[in-house]
């Protein structure tokens, strides 16, 4: 079994929400950097899966979803699509957390096979107007 | 205090997330209607309800008088959907609403049932390549 490594970079909590699980995974901010200390970086683990998306595991065969919310940081969500390629299959992976940003990494911290693309509203639909039948001031 | 409420209408579990809190609060399935003690062809369901404060800002967890609410629905194995919610009539501060979650809309009311002064927007995303 291979393991996606979600590390978060911030100093902020943060929650990871793999292929739409209804209880988000919640990571601690990173710690403070202080000379002649190694910075720790809090993670959480996602088992990768040949076969495809489900929720809280990383699928190799179809696009994976992931929502990052953050505790302060930004009052939006990051929601990034996520493409593994076939060849990447028996090897762990990592991917490092950033506002705005998503890096993925094998290993070797190689990032070849790895397709990462980030979501922005493009569109919207109205449902409800929120304004009266009659034509009159909502 | 208001409050704003979200009834799960759709037959699996589902989160509602206002406004990109950490986690969203999960709500159980609609269940099957059944007979209430009136009996005869009447029928009753109870439906999981979820209920976040109302502020005049909008904040992560708390529903906001003014600006554009994100409301993100997950439905357990089903998808996802973002709602923008803009509160437009001022005289509807101070009352609880209620929004009833489907698959793919969202509908608000306030105490009445009315609508007025609800907008409701469905927020379609597309990706960008970063790497």
């Amino acid at each position: 079994m291979t393991t996606a490594f979600f590390f978060n970079c911030v100093a902020d909590t943060i929650s990871v929400n793999l292929n739409l699980g209804l209880s988000p995974e919640i990571i601690n901010g990173r710690g403070e950097a202080a000379e002649n200390q190694p910075m720790v970086l809090p993670m959480i683990p996602f088992p990768i899966i040949a076969t495809g998306a489900e929720q809280g595991k990383m699928s190799l065969l179809d696009k994976n979803l992931i929502i990052i919310s953050f505790e302060t940081l930004q009052t939006s969500a990051d929601t990034y699509e996520i493409q593994l390629d076939k060849e990447l299959d028996g090897k762990s992976l990592y991917f490092y957390v950033f506002e705005n940003t998503l890096v993925g990494q094998d290993a070797r911290g190689m990032g070849d096979g790895i397709s990462i693309s980030i979501h922005k509203v493009s569109q919207r639909r109205v449902l409800q107007t929120g304004i009266a039948d009659d034509g009159g001031p909502a | 205090m208001s409050r704003v409420f979200f009834g799960n209408s759709i037959l699996s579990s589902i989160s509602v997330n206002v406004n990109f809190a950490l986690q969203g609060t999960v709500l159980d399935a609609r269940p099957t209607p059944t007979a209430n003690t009136q009996g005869g062809n009447v029928y009753s369901v109870s439906l999981s309800m979820a209920a976040f404060d109302i502020g005049p800002n909008l904040d992560k967890g708390k529903f906001g008088n003014s600006g554009e609410n994100k409301v993100q629905v997950i439905v357990d194995d089903g998808g996802a959907n973002l709602y923008g919610v803009t509160i437009t009539d001022a005289s509807l501060k101070g009352q609880d609403l209620f929004f009833y979650v489907f698959d793919n809309t969202l509908v608000g009311q306030n105490n009445f049932g009315t609508a007025q002064g609800i907008k409701i927007a469905q927020l379609n995303t597309s990706a960008t390549a970063l790497q």
